[in-house]
């Protein structure tokens, strides 16, 4: 499979339409080895040539003549010119892009890299989408929280970390704390600092 | 899904100058402006119209907000008006700016505001914020810009404070802070037992002791008095049995009673030493004959010298009667020889007086004639006077002439001397007679005196004359007591004799009543003897002898000194003892109480511990399940999902970078996991931080498009994306591609976008690249401006879907 067919092989499950025989625009015709017009929602035009076949030359001053008619007719129609073979040499590559996007795709042998090549052209396919609103906490939720210290930890996480330490310490020095024998969770609970939001088993 | 954007507009806020109205109701939004016109403003005004705050710029500058009116715009203040297409938001938000407070309510939730910000509003701060992860060396660090990004995305920092805020519960060392009374009570545990262990060990040394000593009170007890040996050892009791029983009095009453007992053996000692003299019978044999001897001799040889002494004491008081002979005679002869002497000084007295009377006879005999004498040479003298001689003196001083001053006579009519002469030689006259007068009175008066003296000597003498019948009878004394005196000094043999008898007679009455005397002190001591036996209850063998009886008495008393002595001496111990008894036991007693407090101290503490000890433990299992369940998280955000979105994104973008970025993949069972920055071969394998490996440009790119994937790999709440001149330092290949992307995202991804570009031709280029491209489709670009008065302001176009003439579709 010559390099245009690779590309072209892509282009088309992409949904692109191949233009089969000469490109004729205001009567004018153009010769590239291939030439894809978007599908439903795309105004794409896309030509494909082979620097190993055609002088980079003659490929810009087709590409530069392909442009200049589109011009004329008013066409809003982007151009995308898919160069496989050789890279063209930089100031002919420079005239190239002035006029359309040009795609190098000088290592076609690999389909991967051809594809990552020709990828901005293609559709982009998502994953299933997550819900934008991490369920972060919802990993939290599902632990078991029966004991009312692992509880307390757990609804102190909102606050933060100090809040986390401070449950903490005072549920280990609570059995110590003779002086005062109401469990530091319970405690807590009841002496709610300001601003602090409420903990699950309070809501 | 409805557009989320319909319209905006804005007065006089932030750069935006006077009132401008933007349609925005299309799916792509080109907004172009040079620097400064109100771009970045208009979108800032879009972001206050949907979330009622700006967040993008609050970020950077917490005091922005008092600049949010134009400067230019004055007290009204400035105003945006936000429309949606959506249905659900059918009010327009209105929201007033002042330099002090925002007003009016934005379209958006808290929810979706959050949304907003963090994934569809990519504003030119959040772009280098974003690269500000690339920018972190040590993307290890826990608190690296992408970790606090990725924690903030995912609310991983309530795992994290539990994580963290458990980290004590790692170690019970770490608790020694935070939790002191757990740290303190760990130590207090141990320390109490071996405290424990220390008070057993005295506790059993003290137990000890009170036994050694206990045996030593029973010991004391059984000498003391054995009825009070009893089982166990009652201290109280023994202690007043004790006290009850003091002997003291008893001892001494023994001691003094032994004493006297001793005292007497004693006597009986000396009475038997003195008993080796001469026997009573032959002593009083002696007396009786020395006695008749004396008294032999009295009435013979010793009559002449009583009666000797007899008659001289008729003369002669003789003080004490001698009843030794020889004695009273020699007596007698003293007093005879001083009556003698005294005689004889009477006598030759006497003679002296008498001779001194004739001497005075005679001086007296011629004082007297002397007297007459001088008498009648005074009675010559009689007439001169002295008197005369002071007057004729004083007239002599008046006698100039011979004229008499008394008379007045001439004194030369009968003396051929001078008046003068005449008086002075009388004067002298006068004057010696006087003198002679004088001489003879004084002696005159002399013999007068010697002879009164002499008168009166012969007077006292006269009286200290003895009359003779005295004196005659002093001489006939004096003549019988010499006799008597010779008479006895002739006795003296006889004398003496009888002085021998009289010796030999006092001294065997002296033998004699010693004798007596040792009797008396005998009969004494055995009623001594009887009384201390009587008073002593000691039984006596009435049969024996003096002696046997005292020693007898003196060893029972002493047996019994001894006895009770003993027993003293054990009560006393006993009490001692006692008392050493009571406080070990008292001691024991605290040493017991001591132990029991330990024990119940370490009790409350060990549980105590427990409970917190099985928190601990509980603490430890919620931080392992919360690892896992944040490393869960972790794995579940960063899995390949997200990587192959950014690769795919980052591909488009820059399709000839060989690296691509991507969070490394958590492997499970690694531990902790953080989001980790890496590059990825993009043939396979791994590169290394994207901040050595990409290009300046590709960083932004790789920034962008992680913008993009993020909010591409979730639930779409927000189709709607704004993005603020995202071409910075991109190169023309990636403006391209970067503008295809967009096309992508509006329209296959339906994503309402909105792009601000400062550059013209870029502003065309996008325009081109973005023009409608089927029916309903369409571009809304938007030039912002400035008037010359400053106002800004705003040209918008709506382009709408024309089919292609040049290629049929």
């Amino acid at each position: 499979m010559t390099p245009i067919e690779a590309a072209s092989v892509i282009l088309s499950e992409a949904g692109y339409r191949r233009i089969n025989g000469p490109l004729k625009i205001a009567g004018l015709p153009f010769e590239f080895p291939a030439v894809f017009v978007g599908g439903a929602k795309s105004a794409d035009l896309i030509a494909v040539v082979d620097t190993a076949f055609e002088t980079e030359a003659k490929i810009e001053q087709n590409i530069q003549g392909f442009a200049r008619a589109l011009d004329v007719l008013k066409s809003r129609r982007p151009i995308t010119l898919i160069v496989t073979g050789p890279r063209p040499s930089a100031p002919i590559l420079e005239a190239m892009s002035n006029v359309c996007r040009v795609l190098m795709a000088d290592n076609t042998s690999d389909a991967e890299r051809l594809r990552d090549s020709l990828a901005v052209l293609l559709p982009l396919n998502l994953p299933n989408p997550r819900d934008g609103q991490s369920d972060a906490g919802s990993g939290l939720d599902q632990l078991d929280r029966s004991d009312p210290f692992v509880n307390a930890l757990i609804a102190a996480s909102i606050s933060g970390e100090a809040a986390v330490k401070k449950t903490f310490s005072a549920s280990i020095e609570e059995p110590f704390v003779k002086a005062d024998p109401a469990p530091a969770i319970q405690r807590s609970t009841r002496t709610r600092s300001p601003g602090r939001k409420p903990l699950a088993d309070e809501a | 899904m409805a557009r989320l954007l319909k319209r905006v507009t804005v007065r006089d806020f932030r750069s935006i100058r006077g009132e401008i109205a933007v349609d925005l109701d299309a799916p792509v939004v080109l907004i172009h402006g040079q620097n400064g016109v109100g771009k970045t403003s208009l979108l800032s005004a879009i972001e206050l119209g949907l979330t009622s705050d700006i967040l993008s710029l609050r970020r950077i500058d917490t005091g922005i907000m008092k600049f949010l009116p134009n400067r230019d715009a004055g007290a009204a203040g400035g105003k945006v008006i936000l429309e949606s297409a959506d249905e659900r938001f059918n009010k327009p938000a209105e929201i007033f700016v002042s330099a002090e407070q925002i007003r009016g309510k934005g379209l958006l939730n808290e929810q979706e505001a959050r949304f907003f910000n963090e994934r569809c509003y990519l504003a030119q701060s959040t772009l280098s914020r974003l690269l500000e992860i690339y920018q972190q060396q040590e993307t290890r660090q826990s608190d690296s810009a992408l970790t606090r990004f990725v924690k903030e995305l995912l609310g991983l920092y309530r795992y994290d404070a539990l994580i963290n805020g458990l980290h004590a519960a790692g170690d019970v060392r770490r608790l020694r802070e935070p939790a002191p009374h757990y740290w303190s009570a760990r130590a207090e545990i141990a320390e109490i037992q071996t405290s424990t262990e220390s008070l057993n060990k005295q506790r059993s040394e003290l137990a000890a002791q009170v036994q050694v000593h206990e045996l030593g009170v029973v010991q004391q007890l059984e000498i003391f008095d054995p009825s009070l040996v009893w089982r166990p050892l009652d201290i109280e009791a023994a202690r007043m049995a004790l006290n009850g029983g003091n002997r003291e009095a008893d001892l001494s009453k023994v001691a003094r009673a032994r004493r006297d007992a001793t005292a007497a053996s004693d006597q009986l000692k000396n009475l038997a030493a003195g008993q080796s003299g001469p026997n009573r019978q032959t002593v009083e044999q002696a007396s009786i004959s020395a006695e008749s001897a004396f008294q032999q001799w009295q009435s013979s040889t010793g009559v002449p010298l009583s009666d000797a002494i007899k008659s001289l004491s008729a003369f002669i008081s003789i003080s004490s009667v001698q009843a030794n002979p020889e004695a009273a005679r020699s007596d007698a002869v003293r007093a005879a020889q001083a009556e003698i002497a005294r005689v004889d000084k009477i006598i030759s007295d006497d003679a002296a007086v008498a001779a001194r009377v004739q001497q005075l006879m005679i001086e007296l005999a011629a004082s007297k004639a002397r007297g007459e004498v001088l008498d009648s040479q005074i009675a010559v003298l009689s007439g001169t006077n002295a008197s005369l001689v002071t007057a004729l003196s004083a007239v002599a001083a008046h006698i100039h002439t011979d004229d008499c001053p008394v008379c007045g006579r001439d004194y030369s009519e009968i003396s051929h001397r001078t008046l003068s002469e005449h008086v002075s030689e009388k004067i002298a006259t006068l004057v010696e007679a006087s003198g002679r007068l004088q001489s003879l009175a004084g002696s005159r008066a002399s013999t007068t005196t010697s002879i009164s003296v002499a008168e009166r000597e012969l007077g006292s003498l006269s009286a200290k004359r003895v009359p003779p019948p005295e004196l005659d009878a002093l001489k006939k004394r004096r003549v019988q007591i010499d006799e008597l005196r010779s008479r006895l000094t002739a006795l003296a043999r006889e004398a003496g004799d009888g002085e021998k008898l009289a010796n030999s007679r006092t001294s065997m009455a002296r033998v004699l009543a010693e004798l007596n005397a040792r009797d008396q002190s005998l009969a004494t001591l055995l009623a001594a003897i009887g009384r201390i036996a009587t008073e002593m209850e000691v039984v006596e063998d009435g049969t024996a002898d003096v002696r046997t009886r005292v020693e007898a008495l003196t060893a029972e008393l002493t047996k019994r000194e001894e006895l009770l002595a003993k027993q003293q001496s054990a009560r006393s111990g006993a009490l001692t003892e006692l008392a050493v008894v009571a406080a070990l036991r008292a001691e024991l007693g605290s040493c017991d109480e001591a132990i029991q407090k330990l024990g119940e101290r370490r009790l409350g503490l060990a549980k105590a511990k427990a409970i917190s000890d099985q928190r601990l433990e509980a603490a430890r299992d919620l931080v392992a399940q919360v690892l896992n369940a944040r490393t869960a998280v972790v794995r579940d955000v960063f899995n390949g999902e997200l990587n192959a979105v950014w690769r795919d994104l980052f591909v488009r973008l820059a399709p000839d970078e060989k690296f691509v970025p991507a969070f490394a993949v958590p492997e499970p069972g690694s531990g902790p996991v953080e989001a980790v920055l890496e590059t990825h071969y993009r043939s396979g394998g791994k590169g290394g931080n994207p901040r050595a490996m990409l290009s300046a440009g590709n960083l932004n790119t790789a920034a962008l498009t992680l913008f993009l994937a993020l909010h591409l790999s979730v639930r779409p709440i927000l189709p709607c994306l704004i993005i603020d001149d995202p071409v910075q330092s991109m190169d023309e290949v990636h403006i391209a591609q970067l503008a295809a992307l967009l096309r992508t995202l509006s329209k296959q991804k339906e994503r309402q976008v909105i792009v601000a570009v400062h550059e013209r031709s870029l502003f065309e280029y996008l325009s081109l690249e973005l023009s409608p491209a089927y029916e309903g489709d369409r571009l809304v670009t938007v030039e912002l401006g400035r008037a010359a008065d400053g106002m800004s302001t705003v040209r918008w176009d709506t382009k709408t879907y024309e089919p292609d003439r040049a290629i049929a579709a």
